[in-house]
């Protein structure tokens, strides 16, 4: 039963952090996403 | 997918450093963020995707196959399957508003009431598809 729980606990603390590390590069993508609004060369502003 | 705000018809814009063909130019507002967007939650999907073949894959070793799937009953997961669900939703449906835009070259003059209409449906859909997913965890339903 120990063993069993051992187990189980570590599949689903590497599984959280997997998904965890998904979050965080998700969000860090869309932040970079968003940024090149202000920077990136291939967006124009309308003028009016 | 690029013809969505793209500028077919003024002259080439220039930016620092580089002249930009028109045929590459967003010109702001609602054609931007919807492709911003866009690109965004199809992130998302791509990156949660990634993680579902592997908890899938873990179906040859049912203990940890349960367990793990266990985790869908935390109100975290069931909040960001709410996120996923917005990006599903928004995803497939601009997807939509492109190829329509591609097939029917017109159709980009209405592409800002497009874009309308697909925010509009994501978030009913969202909100519907929420409810779904949280109320098990709010009516103490479960299961688990």
């Amino acid at each position: 039963m120990g063993d069993t729980m051992a187990a189980v606990q570590t599949a689903q603390l590497v599984f959280s952090i997997a998904l965890g590390v998904v979050a965080v590069v998700v969000v860090a993508f869309s932040v970079f996403v968003v940024s090149t609004t202000m920077w990136g060369d291939r967006w124009a502003r309308r003028s009016g | 997918m690029s013809t969505e705000a793209a500028d077919t018809t003024g002259p080439a814009t220039m930016c620092p450093g580089r002249t930009v063909g028109p045929s590459t130019v967003y010109r702001g507002r609602s054609g931007q963020w919807a492709f911003v967007l866009h690109r965004i939650s199809g992130f998302l999907v791509f990156a949660f995707l990634l993680l579902h073949v592997v908890d899938v894959g873990l179906v040859k070793f049912p203990r940890a196959y349960n367990e793990v799937h266990a985790l869908y009953g935390n109100i975290a997961l069931r909040l960001f399957e709410v996120g996923l669900l917005a990006a599903l939703l928004y995803h497939s449906l601009n997807g939509l508003r492109i190829v329509m835009i591609d097939f029917f070259p017109r159709a980009v003059r209405s592409q800002k009431q497009m874009f309308r209409i697909v925010l509009g449906l994501t978030a009913l859909g969202t909100a519907i598809g929420g409810f779904v997913i949280v109320d098990p965890f709010l009516t103490g339903t479960l299961g688990l």
